[in-house]
């Protein structure tokens, strides 16, 4: 899903946060349609981590929506 | 074997507790309003950087060969120019092909219409390459280059007219868009597959639109369109030019598996089957045209004088009839009247596509029946004229028992002592509802009429106030005799001298004077007010609000033929009947010092401590909001061009402003969007909301009390604030309020856009110069006030500017306004989808109050 998500939304990390890097959220579909939400922290090397992944949340639908013009087609 | 440590870009070592930490957070949610948006997922082509894009314009014979060598290949096109490209400039450059340049890029003349041909064909390659909206600053540097270092490309851009599209400011996070009309006129040629493309998606939409039960809302999805648009990429681009001629509503993705799916807006069946780009064109100017004179179909109603209900044309006649049997039906199975929408969805199937049913529907005059504007929100109901006329098949049991009704309410006012109401109980009015369901319909259809004058709750069961009408209208044997008594009963009169006013119009009296007695009481007894302003009384008070409304339906029905007609000097006839009509009108026009005293008695409650503790009433006053502005917004366009009479509705809309700004000042902390939008309706809102529908200047300053213009030097103090820090920041203010006024297909994204300029360029000219970050640590204030790249927040900025103002609290709620209002802001801003001007509209004045607190000294 990450790979053919155009639009990645970099979230400041809040203020009383440990970890001081950007927090990623990509808002795209998995290989079956299903809509998801995954955050990611990029990593020295140039990795991304993964923290954590679930069905997209009604709250993202804005923009998710957003995403989807960006998606990148294969 | 130990696994290296992970480690963040910033070098940050992450533990497990970190880890927790991170996915809690991630679970709780983000709120990305404020997220920069990154584009990813094309990958750089080597390891030097980079890679820049190409394009250019190729013959179709020669375009045609290429997708056929990138077919055979099992590549894309991009991948086999790309090759070629490479091959030939790596063995000799000046071997290269010659370079036929069909534009000398300095001699172009920076004349309009070429410029938005060379706008249309950048945006349009752009849109083909990615699948979405180039960047305004790519745009920004393709036609630079293009037009040479001598053109102010900026400048250039923004005389692109707004019915072609939008260049966008020319920064990163801004997008170019194209319109249909952009397409046609600009690139028609370069563009017929995805104008194409386009027709044969709106076609579609129409076709599910038709098909879809009038109950439920008809949608598009992915899988529809893949059957007619095979090309991913092509899809992407039909979506977004739909999503830009605001075609497609709200949409969510199916979990399913299904891909996206959209709502299908009215305006699909409004424009309907249509053969191509230009037949689209031409029917979209023609239903979202504001000149009556193009209508679609609609009947000519001015011939028709009120009650004359015997005259109707064929076309006339038809129209009523679908009408009243859709409503007939649906109020004798439900007893109820039908929502709005699915009224409309029948019309347009039973009338035909040739008619724009929205156009139709709300001509139909007051007499006849309310069709409502098409929505879910209001309902349609018809009067017992058109249903006897059109469909007394359906409702006989009704007819008979509305007559025992009226009946019995003469009776009972025939009885009752001159000093006291009659009334009559629901209890009463089910024993007449014999062969019927529900007394219910028996109750809605009196009311409909004005027979009653309220309806009292009360122990037990509910009481109705018998209205005058029914004292006119006396014992009656038929529905036809009570036809013809009631049409006499509210003829107006014609003689000279004082005369009674219409029963309706005092029922819209009545209803707002039991507004203002609510409210007074409610405003005398702060104590009570939890229980008694809830959403019901507030309901209440909407319900007299919309008597009022009505009220400005009769007077749009005689005041609008009336200004046609003195027009017409050939007929000075009709104008005196009008004239003689709108006479017996005019002395009820206090219903607006009514509106106005009830309006105090809001203030009043609102102002109160009890009040302000409360905060939970902001989507009800919403609501109440809404309907004085629907209220307004019909009586503006009504007297428009009686200019005398406008000073009465803009009192209302200046006594609703004062309200709001009042409770804006109290607004408890934490602020609620919703209240955010409800003051936003404050400040001129309204005022130029309805003026701007009926091109009305409503000058707001004009013959009021100096207290009145107070708002206003405010507001001219803070521009002249503005000016003093920048001179470019009142044109955004300006530019902001502009874009809504004149809507187009991006106009919400773009005033969004000017107003984060105003609030971020403001801020930041207003504190340069300052150590915001030294400032803070020596003040110790909290931690929000530096983000985590160490740069100063917009709160920090609002405390610093107001450091030396004694009202903390008020301090930090002007701070979270901001950071609101800047949120919201954004996400309209960044929406991916057409964002309603109206609603930035009424946040415009909540920008202006936040700052002028902040800025003006």
């Amino acid at each position: 899903m990450i790979g053919h998500c155009g639009l990645v939304f970099n979230d400041e990390p809040p203020p009383d946060a440990s970890v001081f890097d950007d927090r990623l959220l990509f808002l795209g579909d998995d290989g079956q349609g299903v809509p998801l939400e995954v955050m990611a922290l990029e990593l020295d090397d140039g990795e991304l981590l993964v923290i954590h992944a679930m069905k997209r949340r009604p709250r993202y639908e804005t923009q998710y929506i957003e995403a989807l013009a960006c998606r990148v087609v294969p | 074997m130990s696994r290296r440590p992970l480690r963040t870009k910033s070098g940050h070592e992450l533990t497990a507790e970190d880890i927790a930490q991170l996915a809690q957070e991630a679970e709780a949610g983000y709120d990305l309003a404020h997220a920069q948006r990154r584009r990813v997922g094309r990958p750089a082509l080597g390891e030097s950087g980079p890679s820049p894009r190409v394009n250019l314009r190729m013959d179709p014979v020669a375009y045609g060969r290429l997708r056929e060598q990138a077919d055979l290949a099992d590549t894309s096109i991009s991948a086999v120019a790309r090759g070629l490209l490479e091959a030939a400039s790596a063995t000799d450059a000046s071997a290269a092909p010659t370079q036929t340049v069909d534009r000398a890029p300095t001699a172009m003349a920076p004349q309009h219409g070429s410029l938005a041909h060379e706008f249309a064909r950048a945006v349009l390659l752009d849109l083909r390459e990615s699948g979405s909206w180039p960047s305004s600053d790519v745009l920004h540097r393709q036609i630079a280059r293009t037009l040479g270092r001598d053109a102010d490309v900026s400048a250039l851009l923004r005389s692109i007219p707004p019915v072609y599209g939008y260049a966008g400011h020319g920064g990163p996070s801004d997008s170019a868009s194209l319109t249909i009309e952009g397409l046609v006129e600009c690139a028609q040629d370069t563009a017929a597959e995805e104008l194409k493309n386009f027709i044969i998606a709106l076609r579609r939409m129409v076709e599910i639109d038709d098909e879809a039960d009038d109950d439920t809302t008809a949608h598009f999805d992915d899988a529809e369109l893949s059957k007619l648009v095979a090309d991913p990429r092509a899809r992407q681009v039909t979506c977004l030019l739909l999503r830009g001629e605001g075609l497609l509503g709200s949409g969510s993705y199916s979990r399913e598996g299904e891909g996206w799916r959209f709502e299908i807006v009215d305006l699909v069946r409004r424009i309907g089957l249509v053969s191509g780009p230009e037949a689209y064109l031409a029917r979209r100017r023609l239903v979202t045209s504001q000149d009556p004179s193009t209508s679609l179909g609609a009947p000519d109603w001015s011939a028709v004088q009120a009650g004359d209900s015997g005259r109707l044309s064929d076309e006339q006649g038809r129209l009523l009839q679908v009408f009243s049997r859709t409503v007939a039906r649906h109020f004798h199975d439900h007893a109820e009247w039908p929502k709005s929408k699915p009224v409309y969805r029948r019309l347009g199937r039973e009338l035909g596509r040739d008619v724009d049913v929205y156009r139709v529907a709300r001509a139909i005059p007051a007499e006849y029946g309310y069709a409502g504007d098409g929505t879910r929100e209001q309902i349609a109901s018809v009067s017992v004229l058109s249903l006897w006329r059109f469909a007394k098949d359906i409702l006989t049991d009704e007819f008979h028992a509305f007559l025992r009704a009226v009946n019995l309410m003469v009776a009972r006012d025939d009885a009752a002592s001159e000093r006291t109401h009659a009334e009559i109980t629901s209890d009463e009015l089910a024993t007449l509802t014999e062969g019927m369901a529900s007394h219910k319909k028996l109750e809605l259809l009196l009311d409909r009429e004005w027979l009653f004058g309220s309806t009292i709750g009360s122990e037990g069961g509910v009481t109705h106030e018998v209205a005058d009408l029914v004292h006119r209208i006396g014992p009656v044997a038929t529905i036809d005799a009570y036809l013809e008594r009631r049409r006499s009963a509210l003829e107006p009169p014609v003689v000279e001298g004082p005369q009674p006013p219409p029963a309706q119009l005092d029922a819209a009296v009545r209803a707002l004077g039991r507004t203002e007695s609510l409210m007074r009481t409610v405003a005398r007894s702060p104590a009570s007010l939890q229980t008694i302003l809830d959403a019901g009384s507030i309901a209440q008070m909407v319900a007299s609000l919309s008597a009022a409304q009505r009220f400005a339906e009769s007077i749009s029905q005689l005041a609008l033929p009336l200004v046609a007609a003195y027009r017409q000097t050939d007929q000075m006839v009709a104008f005196y009947q009008q004239a003689a009509q709108m006479a017996a009108l005019l002395p009820r026009m206090e219903i607006f010092d009514d509106m106005v005293a009830a309006r105090a008695a809001v203030q009043q409650v609102v102002g109160s401590p009890a009040f302000a503790a409360s905060g939970i009433l902001g989507s009800q006053l919403s609501v109440l909001s809404d309907a004085i502005a629907r209220s307004t917004g019909m009586l503006v366009p009504a007297l428009g061009g009686l200019g005398d009479l406008r000073l009465g509705v803009s009192d209302v809309a200046a006594g609703w402003r004062r309200l709001l700004e009042a409770e804006e000042r109290l607004m408890p902390a934490p602020i609620a969007p919703a209240l955010l939008v409800t003051g936003g309706r404050g400040v001129l809102g309204v005022n130029l909301a309805a003026g701007a529908g009926a091109s009305v200047q409503l000058d707001v300053g004009e013959d009021v009390p100096a207290w009145e213009g107070a708002p206003l030097e405010m507001r001219g103090a803070l521009l002249e604030r503005l000016r003093e820090i920048d001179d470019v920041l009142p044109a955004k203010l300006e530019g902001a309020w502009e874009r809504t006024l004149r809507p187009g297909p991006d106009a919400a994204s773009q005033a969004a856009n000017s107003l984060v300029e105003l609030l971020d360029w403001s801020l930041r000219r207003a504190t340069e110069g300052v150590d915001l970050v030294a400032w803070h640590a020596q003040q110790g204030l909290r931690s929000d006030g530096v983000d985590a790249n160490g740069r100063p927040t917009r709160a920090l900025k609002v405390r610093y500017l107001l450091r030396d103002n004694p009202s903390g609290d008020l301090v930090e709620a002007f701070a979270r306004i901001i950071g609101e209002a800047y949120g919201a802001l954004q996400s309209v801003k960044h929406g991916g989808r057409p964002g309603d001007p109206v609603v930035i509209q009424r946040l415009i004045p909540t920008i202006e109050a936040a700052l002028t607190f902040v800025l003006v000294r």
